[in-house]
């Protein structure tokens, strides 16, 4: 029976294209926006993220998310790593800036100097020479999109020059640094060699970053810090979450967001729902055959559902697989989109949509079979 | 000649006072009047009658498809309605066979598919009910066009296969609603003959409601209906089929 009904589906052919168009609309609608504002969520909080071994970020009060910059006095890392529970604290500069090639190709950049001394803060992920070589005057680390941004077309190489702010800078390291929220470039040096490329007010110190004791909670010590310093100090975790909070707060970005999918909800489901109720309104006669036949209503509903599901699982199918080959053959590790992907809890999350997509626009029609009366096929003369 | 009428037991079809009204507020007519009516199996039982005099709404509450205002229809002695809607389905989809003007074959399905269909609703395997549905219009002379689809038969054909669709699952009655109305004569001829030869015997009754004078002559009995009310009734016919 289950195989009649199938093939009583695909009778309507236009019908079922609509159905499985309007799904497969909705679905890479609402999958591709929701991974591209998942994407972006995470690129706002990358550099917290990409200073691993890290467990409290320190910063100036006014200070609400990690692009919000208010230096500090470099004194206050004193004060930091005097407060009991701190294993040790380090120094991070932040600044946004712009970079220049020989050839005069610019692009704005993310200057980060980390602790001269340990290097604390450079992206872990090295793709081409030593961390320790940042040690050498003008040493600066470029991520790789943001050389092949500069050099498009080139290979990789160590030694090209920068010019940053009119003073030259040499490429001793290339990274795979976790992309940026708004810059084109990621570019991380020593804290003094930072210092010296962007010159700034009395006040330096844009960051600092703890690690706390062994077994100490880190909480706990954001807390102490907080207290003796009259700083703000938070978890890496905390902070990453309020600096994603602040852009949903405070930016257009969840909004323009959410009334993309919302869209691809409402126009997938205005499809799916007309082109549904078309398909059910011609074949109420058939239906009203089934009930004649000996079909109950129960039946007619789980065979109904069963043609809806078909339909939704190859929109489906076909939606979720455009979503992944753009962000497959879209966001690569050296594109400009890189970072963004179809994570499985947000096509778990489509397909939940989807299937309430479905179900409320079957639903609609469902009430048209019930009331089929198999007595219209009497009265329904050739 | 009109008939006594017989206990319930005896008859395929029992009706008793059977009163039945359709449309709603100040549209709501009577259409049957106390139908009193008995069909036989074995029989062939012709229900005409002008047109909107009741003969379909007598067949669609015969086939329960229709719930009475009052009175009683008695199928093989099952009081139809008393049971309740999924019971009547249940029961519908065992004992009766519909053969409609609008055949209603489904498109999506070839011949033998359309015909599997009653056999597949009641849960037969689907091999069987394949072969079975093959065998019978094998039967009707339809074997190649097994693997059609109702569009690319003629309309005799596919009356053929409607038929068929109605007797696969041997219902014990058949309910045919004019059947011959969209054939030539020749052709109604045929289809008429094809009901008594594959539809009808001693447990099974074949009710056909027509306006078809051509056909009467296939009749065993022709119940004549007028306004809501059974008239006479025509029993011990010669058969020209028979």
């Amino acid at each position: 029976m289950l195989s009649i009904v199938i093939k009583m589906l695909f009778g309507e052919r236009v019908k079922v294209l609509g159905l499985v168009f309007g799904v497969a609309f909705a679905t890479l609608l609402v999958a591709q926006q929701a991974g591209l504002f998942v994407g972006l969520m995470t690129r706002s909080q990358n550099v917290i993220a990409d200073a691993q071994d890290v467990d409290i970020w320190v910063m100036d009060p006014a200070v609400e998310y990690v692009d919000l910059i208010r230096p500090m006095r470099d004194t206050e890392l004193f004060r930091v790593r005097g407060v009991p529970g701190v294993a040790w604290a380090v120094p991070l500069f932040k600044a946004a800036t712009s970079v220049k090639t020989p050839d005069g190709r610019t692009k704005s950049a993310l200057l980060l100097g980390v602790d001269d001394a340990t290097l604390t803060g450079v992206s872990p992920r090295v793709l081409m020479g030593s961390i320790f070589d940042l040690r050498r005057p003008d040493a600066i680390a470029i991520d790789r999109v943001g050389y092949m941004q500069l050099w498009p077309g080139e290979p990789l190489r160590l030694g090209q020059t920068l010019d940053l702010n009119d003073r030259r800078a040499v490429i001793a390291l290339i990274t795979d640094a976790a992309p940026a929220f708004s810059a084109q470039v990621i570019i991380h040096t020593r804290y003094s060699q930072a210092l010296a490329y962007v010159p700034t007010g009395r006040n330096q110190l844009s960051f600092i970053l703890a690690k706390a004791v062994p077994g100490a909670d880190a909480a706990d010590v954001a807390r102490a810090i907080a207290s003796r310093t009259g700083l703000n100090a938070m978890t890496a975790q905390e902070f990453s979450s309020r600096t994603i909070r602040y852009y949903l707060k405070h930016t257009g970005i969840p909004i323009s967001f959410a009334t993309t999918i919302l869209l691809g909800i409402v126009v997938g489901s205005a499809i799916v729902g007309l082109t549904f109720n078309m398909f059910v309104t011609d074949n109420l006669p058939q239906y009203a055959m089934l009930k004649v036949i000996g079909v109950s209503n129960a039946r007619l509903i789980g065979l109904v559902l069963l043609q809806a599901a078909v339909v939704g699982l190859i929109g489906y199918a076909i939606g979720i697989g455009l979503a992944a080959l753009f962000f497959e053959y879209a966001c690569t590790p050296t594109s400009a989109l890189r970072g963004f992907n179809l994570p499985w809890w947000i096509a778990t999350g489509v397909a939940a949509t989807i299937t309430l997509l479905i179900l409320l626009s079957t639903l609609t029609s469902l009430g048209r079979v019930l009331l089929a009366q198999p007595a219209m096929l009497f009265w329904t003369k050739r | 000649m009109s008939d006594a009428l017989t206990t319930p037991r005896d008859a395929a079809i029992a009706c008793r006072r059977l009163v039945k009204d359709l449309g709603r507020g100040k549209f709501r007519a009577r259409v049957l009047h106390e139908v009193d009516v008995d069909v036989y199996a074995g029989e062939m039982t012709l229900l005409v009658g002008p047109s909107g005099c009741g003969k379909t709404t007598l067949i669609s509450t015969i086939a329960g498809i229709l719930k009475p205002e009052s009175g009683s229809v008695q199928l093989f002695g099952t009081a139809i309605d008393k049971l309740s809607r999924r019971q009547l389905t249940r029961f519908r989809g065992n004992n009766v066979g519909l053969v409609l003007q609008q055949l209603n074959l489904f498109a999506a399905l070839t011949a033998v598919e359309n015909v599997a269909v009653p056999l597949l609703v009641l849960r037969h395997g689907a091999e069987v009910a394949y072969a079975r549905a093959a065998s019978l219009l094998e039967g009707l002379g339809l074997v190649a066009k097994t693997h059609k689809y109702p569009a690319e038969l003629s309309v005799g054909e596919q009356q053929r296969v409607a038929i068929a669709r109605a007797i696969v699952h041997q219902p014990r009655l058949v309910i045919c609603d004019e059947p011959t109305a969209a054939l030539d004569a020749a052709s109604g001829r045929l289809v008429m003959q094809l009901l008594r030869a594959t539809t009808l015997n001693k447990d099974r009754a074949v009710l056909v409601v027509t306006h078809d004078h051509r056909i009467f002559p296939f009749a065993d009995r022709i119940i004549h209906m007028d306004d809501g009310r059974i008239g006479t009734i025509d029993s011990n016919l010669n058969r020209e089929a028979a």
